[in-house]
């Protein structure tokens, strides 16, 4: 009887000792989709660094499938994560629906993090969250079959086209690339166009689009460039891998995805090659959104304080240079990390931060969904010859003009 | 004269014979065809994920398992290339996919997945033919409305409700927990209808026997009449065991928040990936076998029921 009441009380000690430190301590929820288990790994080490710099905030990682549907629930229901990935084609969608608050002037040193990736979170004029890490578009080239052809490596679309051509045979097609925007885009830019102009107006109709069409239309007529699909492979880096193509243009999630499936591969990561404009590249990137008090219930002015320094710390200085360090396949955000990332990523990786200082966002207004499937249809036409270059080029401007006036 | 030149009765032309005799052959390609097209898939599923990595790139095809068996994928710390584990067709089996698989907490997720599949059937089975039964048997004032709102439930599409679910949920603190999950499932419209059509197709006399000899609406119920009621309890136990393993959304909604909480379909979407996430196709598969096999299993030792099922509710799939 004494023993059952020394423990009852021991226990009731122990439960409001526990009450009272989880009344000292902020809970905070990270929501995120998952990535390579070397990835997740790396970034609960970050966690953890925080957490031991911070012991009145306790993080929770939560990484998530299907991780659209999950936050859309959440936004719906007025109640989501504290912190949570947001993928730069959703950012203008989820800034206009205030569902993340503009952090940026919050942040230390924010001029650490490459001018490019900023201006992908940039909305409205503000800041609105760090990126988290990104990758870039690069050509990858089977070394053996440059050598065995004689090639050199192309620097511009001539040596591209002629490069292709050079290493097309009965069973190797020179290049893979799909004929979709996302790919499409740095031909666009390296011919000096673009789809919006500075003022947000359409931009597309232009001779600068033209050369570009012309220039990736010519690779697939010729038939030195060929899809995927078209190859029997589910996407370029597989048709990559099993020799069926000498060049792809990927970004960094090659390099794992290549020293996994295909450890004998003799490969070589260059830059894109240049086009009449000079380089250009397309960054894919993903950044902490802290979320708007006004939009989640859970955002309370301790938790809203908590997450920025969460974010703040997991970008900062010291966050980038745990993202440098462990190497895996996306790269650190800021210029200072970019050593360490090629010493334990290896040195052959540098066209990837190369990328960095001129690359364009992946990142649309509100809506251009339609714009992009039509722009995508079209493509592949034009690259089977049912579409001429002007048509397309018309085409495109038109549906991005209805996209921009749906917006207005 | 003219009548000479047909066929005698009974005896029919070489063309129609040689037709008869080709109509099995025909049948049997387009059996044996459907039967390929779902079995080889199934094959690939499980050589594939038997393999390690490079060779699942390099031979998707390659069936035969050949010895050594269970070969290291990794030899110093350096992944072996393909062609030192297939040969194109045969392979040496290994076990990396799974390997990864149950560190990926695999394990969790199967007891998850078992447990919340097992309540909720046994909760069906038990609400379902209560509320049947009373509506079949029991009149009370509104038995007709309640039973018409019930089935109108059955109207509305289900991703309509997730979010206020989810805000109710929240509300009641039920979010990832188990109960978020087996309370709001735990009796279901298509049931409820299912056996109140079955008991009304049991004969009241049989009751009126039981009132004679003095036994109680529960006695009656749970020693007469559900023993009775075994075809359509088996096929709801079949509909809801395997409509709860199977389910995704909900358990997305009510249980994403806490990776201890999954279920195998939450686990394997999340090997499958997102964004930036690159597929390993032995780990995946090796979670796509484990995932296929109970239902399997249940499916090949209840098949009869499994038949019966659907044939008695006329609803295959629901």
């Amino acid at each position: 009887m004494r023993l059952t009441r020394t423990l009852f009380m021991a226990l009731m000690l122990v439960v409001s000792m526990g009450a009272v430190s989880a009344q000292d301590q902020t809970t905070i929820m990270l929501a995120g989709w998952s990535s390579s288990d070397s990835e997740n790994a790396a970034l609960q080490a970050q966690i953890d660094a925080f957490q031991a710099a911070n012991p009145d905030v306790a993080v929770e990682l939560n990484l998530v499938p299907d991780y659209d549907t999950f936050m859309q629930t959440g936004f719906a229901s007025g109640d989501y994560a504290n912190v949570f990935y947001v993928d730069s084609s959703k950012l203008q969608d989820w800034a206009s629906a205030k569902v993340i608050a503009p952090i940026g002037d919050q942040l230390t040193n924010v001029e650490g993090i490459y001018e490019s990736l900023r201006s992908v979170f940039t909305y409205d004029g503000q800041l609105y969250c760090p990126a988290k890490d990104f990758s870039t578009l690069t050509l990858q080239y089977n070394i053996d079959m440059f050598d065995a052809a004689g090639v050199a490596v192309p620097t511009t679309w001539e040596e591209l086209a002629a490069a292709a051509e050079a290493l097309t045979t009965a069973d190797v097609a020179g290049l893979t690339v799909n004929p979709e925007l996302a790919r499409f885009l740095p031909f666009l830019y390296q011919s000096g166009g673009a789809v919006l102009d500075a003022e947000g107006g359409v931009a597309l109709d232009s001779d600068a689009t033209r050369a570009a069409v012309q220039a990736v239309v010519d690779l697939f007529v010729n038939g030195y460039a060929r899809t995927a699909t078209d190859l029997g492979a589910g996407w370029a880096g597989e048709a990559f891998g099993q020799g069926k193509v000498a060049m792809a243009m990927e970004g960094n999630w090659v390099i794992q995805y290549l020293e996994d499936n295909f450890p004998d591969l003799n490969w070589g990561v260059a830059e894109l090659p240049a086009g009449p404009a000079g380089k250009a590249t397309m960054a894919f990137t993903v950044c902490y959104g802290v979320a708007d008090p006004e939009s989640n219930v859970s955002q309370t002015p301790e938790a809203l304080a908590a997450s920025i320094r969460l974010v703040d710390f997991l970008t900062g200085d010291e966050g980038a240079m745990m993202v440098g360090e462990s190497g895996f396949g996306p790269m650190p955000t800021r210029g200072v990390a970019a050593e360490p990332w090629l010493s334990a990523r290896g040195e052959a990786f540098k066209p990837f931060v190369d990328g960095a200082e001129y690359a364009y966002p992946w990142s649309f207004p509100p809506g251009f969904g339609t714009f992009i499937d039509t722009f995508n249809t079209n493509l592949v036409e034009a690259t089977k010859g049912n579409l001429s270059v002007d048509e397309f080029v018309t085409s495109a401007a038109e549906a991005a003009q209805e996209a921009v006036d749906e917006l207005n | 004269m003219a009548a000479e030149a047909l066929p005698r009765l009974g005896e029919v032309s070489p063309v129609v014979r040689l037709v008869r005799r080709l109509v099995p052959y025909v049948g049997y390609t387009l059996l044996i065809t459907a039967a390929l097209s779902q079995i080889v898939p199934f094959v690939l599923t499980v050589a594939n994920s038997f393999k390690c990595l490079p060779a699942v790139s390099a031979a998707p095809i390659a069936f035969l398992p050949t010895p050594p068996f269970f070969v290291e994928c990794q030899a110093d710390g350096v992944t072996r290339s393909a062609s030192e584990t297939t040969s194109g067709i045969t392979f040496n089996p290994a076990l990396e996919g799974y390997q990864s698989v149950f560190e990926a907490n695999l394990g969790r997720w199967l007891f998850n997945t078992a447990f919340i599949a097992l309540a909720i059937m046994l909760l069906r089975l038990l609400f379902d033919s209560l509320a049947g039964y009373a509506l079949a048997r029991i009149r009370f004032p509104g038995n007709r409305i309640i039973f018409t709102i019930i089935l109108g439930t059955m109207m509305i599409p289900g991703v309509v409700l997730l979010i206020p679910r989810f805000i109710i949920l929240k509300q009641l603190g039920m979010l990832n927990a188990y109960s978020g999950i087996i309370i709001p499932l735990m009796a279901d419209a298509f049931g409820i209808f299912l056996m109140k059509q079955f008991f009304e197709s049991i004969p009241n006399e049989i009751e009126e026997a039981g009132q004679v000899d003095g036994a109680n609406r529960f006695i009656m119920f749970f020693r007469i009449i559900l023993p009775m009621a075994t075809p359509a309890l088996t096929a709801l136990a079949i509909f809801s065991f395997q409509g709860a393993w199977n389910n995704f959304l909900d358990v997305l909604i009510v249980l994403g928040g806490n990776q201890d909480l999954w279920t195998l379909p939450l686990g394997l979407s999340f090997l499958r990936g997102g964004s930036g996430r690159t597929l390993i196709w032995n780990e995946f598969l090796a979670g796509s076998v484990i995932t296929t096999l109970p239902m399997a299993i249940i499916f090949f030792a209840f098949q009869r029921y499994f038949v019966e099922g659907v044939n008695y509710s006329g609803l295959a799939g629901q």
